[in-house]
């Protein structure tokens, strides 16, 4: 693959198309193909997975396929996906192709892509309608000839799609001029394939997309594709699998699965059924194949036919399971399983176009990575590199004409009346030394004459979908993206004025109020007595995986759930989060002038990023979700605050009739200083803080502001996006507590201001009843915020039914 | 040799964990060498299981359980009746050079007992055994049972030296390891020698109650040898961790290519991560009366 980079955006290959067949000047050209260009720019910033989809162009000349040539190419393809189809029922069936010596067996065994674990399985589910691809590559005489079969999951359906409809924007004469045949009814006939595969699936049970996750390259097509169909995407943490079914999980409950359009290579799709999986993928997932109660498109056996080193015997496989003449010549393909065959590779490894044997990840299971380097990956381990002999290039004519080879990707739907797609995807794939990466230069391809009407195609109309309900994994990572952030930006705060091991060593006592916010912000942070004392500093507390709670640790979740996000969040949310998460590390491992003042600084990127999600986050019930984990959090760590470093202030009460410094601190720490004063126009009292923090609903850093917001939220999921499911549960207890906690009166804890000349003696007393019913006070918020975080946990993210306390690792994981 | 073996493996959760979905390779087979008397295979929480078999020819039972528990106990209690080992006669008295890449014959699957896996790459055994160690003239036998022997003094046993996912090279180098991996070792310099031979699971009875002197090792959980392909079709089994050839006293439980492919207990559940594992394996000699 390394000997090709792609054709770079000339112009020349514009000049050289056959002059003007639609009354268009060079000139007139060389709009049409800035306005290509400018589409295609436009396609790609709209890719939700950035920058690791490929840049391509569309030439605005297309590539045309004559009816009769045509007739050849989907002949040629059929009987391929006959015998490469037989072929994968065989594998994983009798084997009769290894009994009847038509291959070496180490070529289907050593394949990284065989999986024992599949063996006899779809033979019990009536074979494999498979939609395949094969690639195939232009000769100078014109003849295709194939380089690669694609059966396991092919892409580039998307870009097929889109390259027609720039077209169709760039040339428009040329399509009401001439008879082309459409494609935009592919996402359609998917569908109907799809659908035919799930017959014996219960009529309730859905069809869903399984994507390759957020880091593919493929998200576009993917995102394309289940749009045009009316069909979910899911990522692997979306599904679940229960007695034997599999199901979607939405937060208005769990939705079975019949049919799962398979985009992920087969071993991360089960981390139980594959050995070589330890964490990917849907477990149990095979096991509901093995039952027949999911029929997985296309079946995880196909990948056995992309085995490249199958190519040097395509010949004798088709004449083996057809009983025909090969009507499509392969490439001369040559492996490295038998020693002749990877010395000729090595001798002619310049001229050869090498290739890995599998998809290059699975290499890397293997514990051969293939790296960028297949020449010495070849040395290595030559079992795993094929050398195909690609025919004579083309071009080369002019000096800006580069030389190269045009491929050819064709689709195809098997099954009981199996369809070619006519059209196809064509790259000009150009020779060149240059390493620096191109734009894929792709030619929409014509098949011309037949039934074809000219016009341009219209869109074909989107499939009908239901609404369909949020799916849990978004909820959650939602949910948990914002007590993460709140968890990472309130830890960052606290730490910047109070650093809990500096004043550790403070002379004043461990009663001194600087101790006692220290104690606080770690009873918050969930910091266990050993654990505080196991870290020296608060250096050592910031460093990287030392604590599941610290700042760094804390952002390090937003992100992870970030990650699962993209698509949801916006561009600029993510980038933001990664340059926060990016500036923390390098503030807790690397600043060498470290102060935790510093740790100011992330609190303000924290509140843009919280900004930037008010700008672009849809109000959906997403939205509910993320500020029910943001206030959630805020909560509970108010509550632990308040039970940590209330009581001690209030033992200190006479000390404290003379300086308010500990509880200005204290309103410092909540964020609610300059609240307090805008609101009492008065120094700190206790009665007046325990009134703001507590109660006052008015107050953004207050308990009660944080219970009216969940609330608030909870009845907006609940009115406008479950009309379905019964009412969440939890708004009851949430109107409970509320009623008690305005219905508190705080003149009851304390009585009187401090300065209405009390004895010492009723100080004291005081002071006990005060401890104790601000600890019994918190507790219960402690525990409001604990249980209704279970409560949402089982409603909508686990879908369990029984509630035993599950808050703690939930908590930490 | 009749005995009983319950197998109990526990995992413990801090807190309750949901969602626990697993494999088990627990189900001794019936063959050449042993017989199946009864067999039971009991979960708690109690779950149904999916039987089926695998490639390798190992039933499998597999099981979710999908509310929350605090504990799951796998038990595994079968009657098996072993018998005593067959000496492999001449077809292991051919030269060593013509039983490598001698053809997998009728049972063409077995040739996948030839090829590397990610746990048993094909180390190059030259570098690792001493100078001139095999030679294409000596007899089979004479060779595995000298590399088996060669394993058994080489290197020390000690349990819990290494974990299912260290490399082999690590064994080597530290020449310390369990019964996994020096199975994985003798498969892997057979391998590359071009034999065909697999990785067997199964349980071993420590204590000969009629020779007190000659207590095995590798019975206080589940033990692991191999089988070497001979001519004939059959499976010679060698236990370099005893070096011994597989006899009475071993059971067979799973086959495969590795252990990856026999792991009794394999799986996933969501929750907390701290979890504690407890296995114990007992092997008892049963009366045959007892069992009527």
């Amino acid at each position: 693959m390394e000997l090709f980079t792609p054709h770079p955006p000339a112009s020349s290959r514009t000049a050289n198309a056959s002059p003007a067949p639609w009354g268009l000047d060079a000139a007139s050209y060389a709009r049409r193909q800035a306005h290509a260009d400018r589409l295609a720019e436009q396609t790609l910033q709209r890719d939700p997975s950035g920058a690791r989809a490929r840049p391509f162009s569309v030439r605005v000349s297309p590539l045309r396929i004559a009816e009769g040539e045509w007739a050849v190419l989907k002949a040629g393809v059929l009987q391929r996906l006959r015998a490469f189809s037989a072929l994968i029922e065989d594998v994983y069936g009798k084997r009769n192709l290894l009994r009847d010596g038509i291959l070496p067996p180490e070529i289907i065994y050593e394949d990284p892509f065989f999986f024992p674990e599949l063996h006899g399985m779809l033979s019990t589910r009536g074979g494999a309608p498979v939609f395949a691809a094969v690639d195939l590559v232009r000769a100078p005489s014109g003849e295709w000839q194939v380089v690669e079969n694609r059966f396991s999951t092919p892409t580039g359906i998307g870009r097929l799609l889109q390259a027609r409809r720039i077209l169709a924007s760039s040339l428009p004469e040329a399509f009401r001029a001439e008879a082309i045949q459409p494609v935009q009814s592919f996402p359609a006939r998917l569908y109907e394939h799809l659908s035919e595969a799930g017959l014996n699936a219960p009529p309730s049970a859905q069809i869903v997309l399984l994507s390759e996750g957020p880091e593919s390259p493929n998200l576009q097509e993917e995102e394309l594709l289940a749009r045009e169909m009316g069909i979910p995407v899911a990522h692997s943490h979306d599904l679940l699998v229960r007695n034997g079914r599999l199901y979607l999980r939405t937060i208005e409950g769990l939705d079975q699965v019949g049919i799962l359009y398979r985009r992920m290579e087969p071993p991360w799709l089960d981390p139980v059924g594959f050995s070589a999986n330890k964490f990917a993928g849907v477990p149990g997932l095979l096991h509901c194949i093995r039952q027949n109660t999911v029929r997985v498109l296309n079946p995880p056996e196909c990948a056995v036919a992309d085995n490249r080193a199958l190519l040097r015997h395509a010949d004798a496989i088709i004449r083996y399971y057809c009983r025909e003449t090969p009507l499509l010549r392969t490439v001369p393909t040559f492996y490295g399983y038998d020693r002749d065959q990877a010395e000729w590779i090595d001798d002619h490894r310049d001229a050869l176009v090498l290739k890995p044997v599998c998809h290059p990840a699975l290499l890397e299971q293997a514990g051969t990575s293939p790296g960028p380097d297949l020449k010495a990956l070849l040395k290595k381990d030559p079992r795993r590199v094929v050398g195909q002999a690609y025919p004579a290039p083309e071009g080369g004519s002019a000096e800006n004409d580069p030389k190269g080879h045009s491929l050819l990707r064709l689709f195809i739907l098997g099954g009981a009346h199996p369809y070619v797609l006519t059209g196809g995807l064509c790259r000009f794939r150009a020779i060149t030394d240059a390493p620096a990466p191109q734009p894929e230069a792709l030619r929409d391809t014509w098949v011309t004459g037949g039934s074809a009407r000219t016009g341009i195609e219209p869109l074909e109309p989107q499939l009908a979908s239901r609404p369909r309900p949020l799916p849990s994994g978004i909820a959650e990572n939602l949910y948990w993206f914002g007590r993460y952030l709140e968890r990472g930006l309130s830890g960052c705060r606290m730490l910047a004025l109070v650093d809990p091991w500096e004043q550790r060593s403070a002379s004043d006592g461990p009663d001194a109020p600087e101790v006692t916010l220290g104690d606080g912000i770690l009873a918050a942070l969930e910091v266990t007595v050993s654990e505080r004392a196991e870290m020296a500093s608060l250096r050592a507390f910031l460093q990287p995986h030392r604590h599941p709670n610290s700042p760094l640790s804390a952002f390090l979740g937003a992100q992870a759930a970030m990650r699962a996000l993209r698509g949801t969040l916006s561009e600029t949310a993510c980038l933001a989060v990664d340059a926060m998460v990016a500036k923390l590390e390098h503030l807790c491992t690397a600043e060498p002038d470290f102060r935790p003042e510093l740790l100011f600084r992330m609190g303000s990127d924290g509140d843009a990023i919280i900004g930037n999600l008010q700008r672009t986050l849809l109000r959906d019930s997403g939205w509910h979700f993320f500020i029910t984990g943001h206030l959630l959090e805020r909560g509970s760590l108010l509550s632990a605050l308040s039970s940590a470093v209330l009581p001690k202030i209030v033992r200190r009460m006479d000390w404290h009739l003379q300086d308010e410094a500990d509880l200005n601190s204290f309103l410092k720490l909540t964020g609610c200083l300059h609240l307090y004063h805008r609101i009492y126009h008065s120094r700190a009292f206790l009665d007046r803080t325990l009134q703001l923090i507590w109660q006052s609903e008015a107050c953004p850093g207050s308990i009660a502001h944080c219970l009216l917001g969940i609330r608030t939220s909870l009845g907006e999921i609940d009115n406008q996006f479950l009309r379905e499911s019964a009412p969440i549960e939890s708004q009851a207890i949430l109107d409970e507590v509320r009623q008690w906690l305005t219905s508190l009166r705080i003149e009851t804890i304390i009585p009187a201001r401090g300065d209405k000349g009390l004895s010492p003696h009723s100080l004291s007393l005081l002071e006990k009843r005060a401890i104790t019913e601000i600890r019994n006070v918190s507790e219960r918020l402690s525990d409001t915020f604990t249980s209704l975080h279970t409560a949402l946990d089982n409603r909508f993210f686990c879908h369990q039914s029984d509630t035993p306390s599950a808050f703690h690792h939930a908590f930490l994981g | 040799m009749l005995f009983s073996v319950k197998h109990t493996t526990r995992y413990l959760y801090e807190e309750p964990v949901s969602e626990s979905i697993g494999e088990l390779r627990l189900s001794p087979g019936a063959g050449p060498a042993q017989k199946i008397l009864s067999r039971h295979l009991h979960l708690a929480p109690e779950t149904p299981l999916l039987e089926f078999d695998d490639f390798f020819g190992n039933r499998v039972s597999a099981f979710s359980i999908p509310q929350r528990h605090e504990c799951l106990t796998i038990i595994m209690e079968a009657t098996v009746e072993t018998l005593p080992a067959r000496d492999p006669g001449p077809p292991a008295d051919i030269p060593f050079g013509q039983a490598r890449r001698a053809p997998a014959g009728d049972h063409l699957d077995r040739s996948l007992y030839r090829l590397p896996t990610p746990a048993v790459p094909l180390i190059d055994a030259k570098r690792v055994l001493p100078n001139r160690f095999f030679r294409d003239s000596m007899p089979l036998r004479t060779a595995l049972l000298t590399l088996n022997q060669w394993i058994h003094t080489s290197f020390t046993y000690r349990p819990g030296a290494t974990e299912v996912s260290t490399p082999i090279e690590t064994v080597i180098r530290e020449r310390t390891g369990v019964c996994q991996d020096f199975a994985h070792l003798m498969l892997s310099i057979l391998r590359a020698h071009g034999l065909i031979c697999r990785y067997v699971s199964g349980y071993i009875e420590a204590n000969d109650p009629g020779r007190p002197a000659q207590d095995l090792v590798g019975a206080h959980a589940s033990h692991a040898w191999l089988e070497v392909l001979l001519q004939d079709g059959t499976w010679w089994g060698l236990d370099p961790t005893n070096n011994q050839t597989a006899g009475e006293r071993h059971i067979r439980l799973a086959v495969g290519r590795d252990y990856h492919d026999v792991a009794p207990v394999r799986g996933t559940f969501k929750g907390a991560v701290q979890q504690r594992l407890k296995v114990s394996v007992s092997v008892q000699r049963a009366k045959k009366d007892f069992l009527l």
